[in-house]
């Protein structure tokens, strides 16, 4: 602690306790958590749709410099590197997979899962929020393309359409944001639709308007990072939604 | 702490404005970076000026405020966003202008 002299008189913030008594109230404990999901979830709207709008960017310029500049002349054939993707991934040790690694990366991505996923559903009584189960999960994701590679992850997880998954990222929170305002008058207001419809959900898990929001930041930043990895690491593949 | 703390905080924003000065791309995209986490870290010290603790409903002893915290989760986020933008930036600039020199680049259309 230097400088006790000239250290300024502790100062409280105005906004800051009414936040507090307002989580109280809404019945969570992180405060931070609450207020990007709840108090100030418009704003946390528009930071995935910013997100989904970035991977989606990069994704567009990417691909259209690829296929604007690859016909008339190859790309980066001056400086010693073959025309063709960027970051040539084949995995770890060429195109032979270690058996330990390749094991390790099938444990990390759906262990990376369940950790999101507690993070997401929990996140209202402990850290985490779905930004962070995204980023959990994305990380899983990026390992398996480090570990087999590009074409071979593409084919085991077919399932992974990044720009279907923004799509349904940023529709699923203004769905849910609108049926709180048909319930209660206020966008993106805290309406417990569990409760509501009787379903029988364990003790602690809530099915909220805050659940379903943070469900929606985690698939729109799954899809974005995973958009990310895909154009940057080969620019030339299209995203398979739009494949005619 | 706290000395040590801004000095830190304002390194780290000299240097990022350093390197964003700088006729390399690269080097500009990198500072580009620095200087997204040297404002981040000057708004999250902000907040924690009343106490340490986390910011939880129930905490005994002072909390530290949990709105720059918010901000700053926010902020972090679009940071993320915008550095891969400069990189996907970073790579058609290399490969149309096969140079990183900004005085090379020039013109929207070659």
């Amino acid at each position: 602690m230097a400088g006790s002299a000239g250290r300024p008189a502790p100062w409280f913030s105005a906004v800051s306790p009414y936040y507090g008594e307002a989580t109280k109230a809404a019945g969570s404990k992180s405060i931070v958590g609450a207020i990007l999901a709840d108090f100030r979830a418009i704003d946390t709207l528009n930071e995935i749709a910013v997100f989904g709008i970035a991977g989606l960017g990069i994704y567009t310029l990417i691909w259209f410099a690829a296929r604007k500049f690859s016909g008339d002349e190859p790309l980066m054939s001056e400086t010693g590197v073959p025309p063709g993707p960027i970051f040539n991934t084949r995995g770890i040790g060429g195109p032979q997979i270690s058996p330990l690694i390749a094991i390790l990366a099938q444990v990390v991505l759906p262990l990376g899962m369940i950790i999101g996923i507690c993070e997401l559903l929990y996140g209202h009584y402990q850290p985490g929020d779905g930004f962070s189960a995204g980023v959990i999960i994305s990380i899983g994701i990026g390992f398996w393309y480090v570990v087999f590679g590009y074409h071979e992850t593409r084919r085991r997880l077919a399932w992974l359409r990044p720009s279907a998954l923004i799509g349904w990222g940023i529709l699923l929170a203004i769905v849910s944001g609108t049926a709180a305002m048909i319930i209660n008058g206020s966008f993106f207001s805290i309406v417990d639709f569990g409760k509501m419809m009787g379903l029988p959900l364990p003790r602690a898990l809530h099915l909220s308007t805050s659940v379903l929001f943070e469900i929606a930041i985690m698939l729109s930043v799954v899809g974005s990072v995973t958009h990310m990895i895909n154009t940057l690491g080969h620019p030339e593949e299209k995203d398979t939604l739009w494949r005619s | 702490m706290e000395i040590l703390t801004a000095f830190a905080i304002g390194l780290t924003f000299a240097l990022g404005l350093f390197q964003v000065l700088r006729r390399n791309v690269i080097r500009a995209a990198i500072g580009l970076m620095l200087l997204t986490n040297a404002v981040n870290l000057f708004l999250l010290s902000t907040g924690a000026y009343t106490g340490q603790k986390a910011a939880y409903v129930g905490t005994v002893g002072m909390q530290s405020d949990p709105l720059p915290q918010a901000l700053v989760l926010t902020a972090v986020v679009i940071g993320l966003g915008v550095t891969a933008f400069v990189l996907a930036m970073l790579i058609v600039i290399v490969q149309r202008y096969k140079s990183c020199d900004s005085d090379e680049v020039r013109g929207l259309k070659r």
